[in-house]
């Protein structure tokens, strides 16, 4: 179990709701993964094609709650006004803001992120922000009022997985009670399951799921592993050593001469 | 009046309020996020917003995200 704000949760994966092979294919992802939580967009609808309505159609019937995003937007009025159009579209306080900043890499633009954030948090938004793993940034970010971080992992639909956990343990010691959300970049459920095990308290993913040949059983693969990865942080990870340390004990092996020893003492450590 | 509907120039007549903007555009439902020149309007305030020629309007709509 864990909270964002008021709200306690039992899955710590989210999941993108774009690129599924199909609408069907979307529902049976989320409803294998457990998860409560999806994110959407909000995009131009045109009067003839009515799309958004049919992609609603399907979402709604879905055991989940809705976490609207600010997909695209390049600079803080357009999130903004976007976060409270989803706002009073999906009857929700949560945003995922996303400000970016470079087109190539999708890297999210830290001082427009900070100073959407503070007007949104000022309005009673409970932000998401999408976030690089700078821990001043960060800081910045919970000093304007967000209760949750959403870190990268790496480039949004990259895969490439944690490329700097260093900087992710970092985010989890310094702010040990701040719901830590990794978000873009994941890539495999070892990759979560990796995330989980530094303490992070979920990860959101999208592509690695709706790309895969079967994507109800990849959801599936990256809920075990999100279990599995929080398991081990609960259950402490021993400290990595460079050399080896025998794990069958060394005491009482055979064929071994030694005088000061009778040669039958047992050890278990 | 002419208005910028999605980035698009349209010369519409009779409108009144943004409800009557969706109607005549031919939206089926008022579930959809509507913006006038970068404001936000609330969907309980779509039948009391007015229209001004010249204004430049969004419609938005739910879409796979991520």
């Amino acid at each position: 179990m864990w909270n964002i704000g008021d709200i306690e949760l039992n899955s710590r994966l989210l999941l993108g709701t774009s690129r599924y092979p199909s609408a069907t294919s979307l529902r049976d992802a989320v409803l294998a993964s457990g998860c409560e939580i999806i994110t959407v967009s909000l995009r131009r609808e045109s009067p003839e094609q009515q799309s958004g309505q049919k992609f609603w159609s399907y979402l709604r019937e879905l055991p989940v709650r809705i976490l609207p995003n600010t997909a695209g937007c390049y600079q803080v009025e357009e999130a903004v006004t976007t976060a409270r159009m989803a706002r009073d579209l999906f009857d929700t306080n949560w945003i995922k803001l996303e400000v970016i900043g470079d087109d190539y890499t999708l890297q999210p633009d830290p001082f427009g992120l900070v100073e959407a954030a503070a007007i949104l948090c000022r309005e009673g938004f409970e932000v998401f922000p999408y976030t690089t793993d700078d821990l001043i940034v960060a800081q910045r970010l919970i000093d304007v009022g967000c209760r949750v971080l959403m870190p990268w992992a790496s480039p949004i639909g990259s895969g490439l997985g944690l490329t700097n956990p260093r900087a992710i343990r970092a985010l989890r010691s310094r702010f040990p009670n701040v719901p830590i959300i990794i978000d873009a970049g994941i890539g495999k459920p070892s990759d979560a399951a990796q995330a989980l095990e530094l303490g992070c308290d979920a990860v959101l993913l999208n592509t690695a799921v709706a790309l895969a040949d079967d994507p109800p059983k990849m959801a599936r693969a990256f809920s075990c592993a999100t279990k599995a990865g929080r398991l081990a942080f609960e259950a402490g990870i021993m400290s990595a050593r460079d050399f080896a340390v025998p794990s069958t004990p060394v005491i009482g092996r055979a064929f071994v001469f030694d005088e000061s020893s009778d040669g039958l003492e047992a050890r278990f450590f | 009046m002419e208005l910028t509907i999605n980035g698009v120039k349209k010369t519409l007549n009779d409108i009144q309020t943004v409800a009557n903007l969706l109607e005549q555009l031919g939206y089926q439902s008022n579930f959809v996020a509507v913006a006038v020149n970068r404001t936000c309007i609330k969907r309980s305030d779509f039948s009391g917003h007015k229209i001004e020629a010249g204004d430049n309007i969004e419609i938005l709509a739910p879409m796979a995200g991520g």
